[in-house]
């Protein structure tokens, strides 16, 4: 059921995905293809320290372009971020400087490497790329959630539903299949200040939760267009000390800045999971 | 039909536009004060309902107000002389003590008790700044 092998063919039509890419996406490279688990979860090959390191990075590269392609079609998605939507716009540049900037917003806390930073694969040393590799690759054998988070629809969305399309298993070649979209990033270093977590730390993502099976387009949830969303992430700097302050985006951080007690911050965890349908609101009525 | 637990304080919203808690907080009883707040966490405010776990919007109501309940008590039991002069006169001549914070602990970990996270906190581990203090002894400041 699990493919473990890189595929290679040629294909000149490679993406341009983003960020500093010294220029390597600018020739023909060899498509990689990915296999996937049967619930959508793309499934890394295994690799190990002689892998070349291009190939380390390609496999990065594609994995993460594939898990935002694929993630839409699937209730695999594990904890959704508002303050991701550059990412969860399924076609054109994976914003790299904005999962740079604040991994905590892009990857599951689990799936987090504390000496390392989730980048451009480009900039990113073979080490790191092989330690973000490996540990994914470790946890892809069980049915757990996906490294990266992908979409949470805003509270108080009153939105469609997108209907999961057909699962099952299937193939799909990777390299330059998307449209590009002409988007700058708009983020940078600023407001990095979100810290990653040593693994496994307040992280209540369950391993196997499927809570989040709705897939709701962030344009359609906040209202924001693209040009608004990119604006958005790229205040994260600063967080109010007022609630009426704070910009729906920055809730969870405003949560966070309020105490540093570990039973709170671990009830902070809840958000990642908790379901975002309005089925709550008789009883928030209540509150 | 289900009980819906019992009402939260007053401020308790995103729409509160205090950078500080009202003064019924730090009154002993009331509506809006600790022992609302207590009260209202002991109640469980991420019950289920209807076989349902709790959602999003109640989930980030139930860490709003215990958030600002921490905050709040962080800024009376450990706020500098200098800072204290910047904040309002109750907060100043409050009452609340560590006893108090230690039942707001307590309040949040019977919390992670009622929603199933009472597993182990997790420890601090070199570049983690998330804390778990068994008692708000821990956070004195010398």
């Amino acid at each position: 059921m699990v493919t473990d092998q890189i595929h290679l063919e040629f294909d000149s039509d490679d993406e341009t995905d983003g960020g500093d890419d010294n220029g390597e996406a600018e020739k023909p490279e060899e498509a990689l293809v990915l296999a996937f688990r049967d619930d959508g979860y793309p499934l890394l090959p295994a690799i190990d320290s002689n892998t070349p390191l291009e190939m380390l990075k390609r496999v990065l590269r594609v994995y993460v372009r594939e898990v935002r392609s694929k993630c839409s079609s699937s209730g695999r998605c594990a904890s959704l971020t508002i303050l991701i939507s550059e990412f969860q716009k399924l076609s054109g540049r994976i914003p790299w400087a904005a999962i740079r900037a604040n991994n905590d917003a892009h990857i599951v806390k689990k799936c987090q490497r504390t000496k390392y930073t989730l980048d451009d694969p480009s900039r990113m040393t073979h080490q790191a790329v092989l330690r973000f590799l490996n540990h994914w690759y470790s946890r892809q054998g069980d049915e757990k959630v996906w490294p990266l988070k992908f979409l949470k629809p805003e509270r108080n969305a009153v939105a469609a539903v997108e209907p999961e399309s057909a699962r099952g298993r299937r193939d799909s070649t990777v390299s330059g299949g998307e449209p590009q979209e002409p988007q700058e990033e708009h983020i940078d270093d600023k407001g990095s200040d979100i810290e990653a977590h040593e693994d496994g730390k307040i992280e209540v993502d369950g391993g196997d939760n499927d809570n989040v099976s709705q897939q709701i387009p962030v344009e359609q949830v906040t209202g924001m267009g693209d040009k608004g969303g990119q604006e958005k992430v790229a205040e994260i700097g600063e967080v109010p000390t007022i609630p009426a302050q704070v910009d729906p985006i920055q809730r969870t951080r405003f949560l966070k800045s309020l105490s540093n007690y570990g039973g709170y911050q671990k009830l902070i965890g809840l958000l990642d999971t908790a379901d975002v349908s309005d089925h709550d609101w008789l009883i928030m009525a209540c509150y | 039909m289900e009980a819906v637990g019992r009402p939260g304080p007053d401020w308790g919203h995103w729409g509160y536009n205090m950078a500080t808690l009202p003064a019924a907080f730090h009154k002993r009883t009331g509506a809006g004060s600790l022992g609302n707040v207590l009260s209202w966490v002991k109640g469980n405010p991420l019950r289920s309902f209807e076989g349902k776990a709790a959602g999003y919007r109640r989930v980030e109501k139930a860490l709003l107000v215990i958030g600002l309940t921490l905050r709040e008590m962080d800024r009376v039991l450990f706020t500098d002389e200098d800072d204290a002069r910047k904040l309002p006169d109750y907060i100043n001549k409050s009452l609340l003590t560590l006893v108090d914070l230690d039942k707001a602990m307590e309040g949040c970990n019977d919390l992670l008790q009622e929603v199933g996270l009472n597993k182990s906190l997790p420890e601090p581990e070199d570049g983690s700044n998330t804390i778990a203090e068994p008692s708000a002894s821990r956070y004195v400041r010398f």
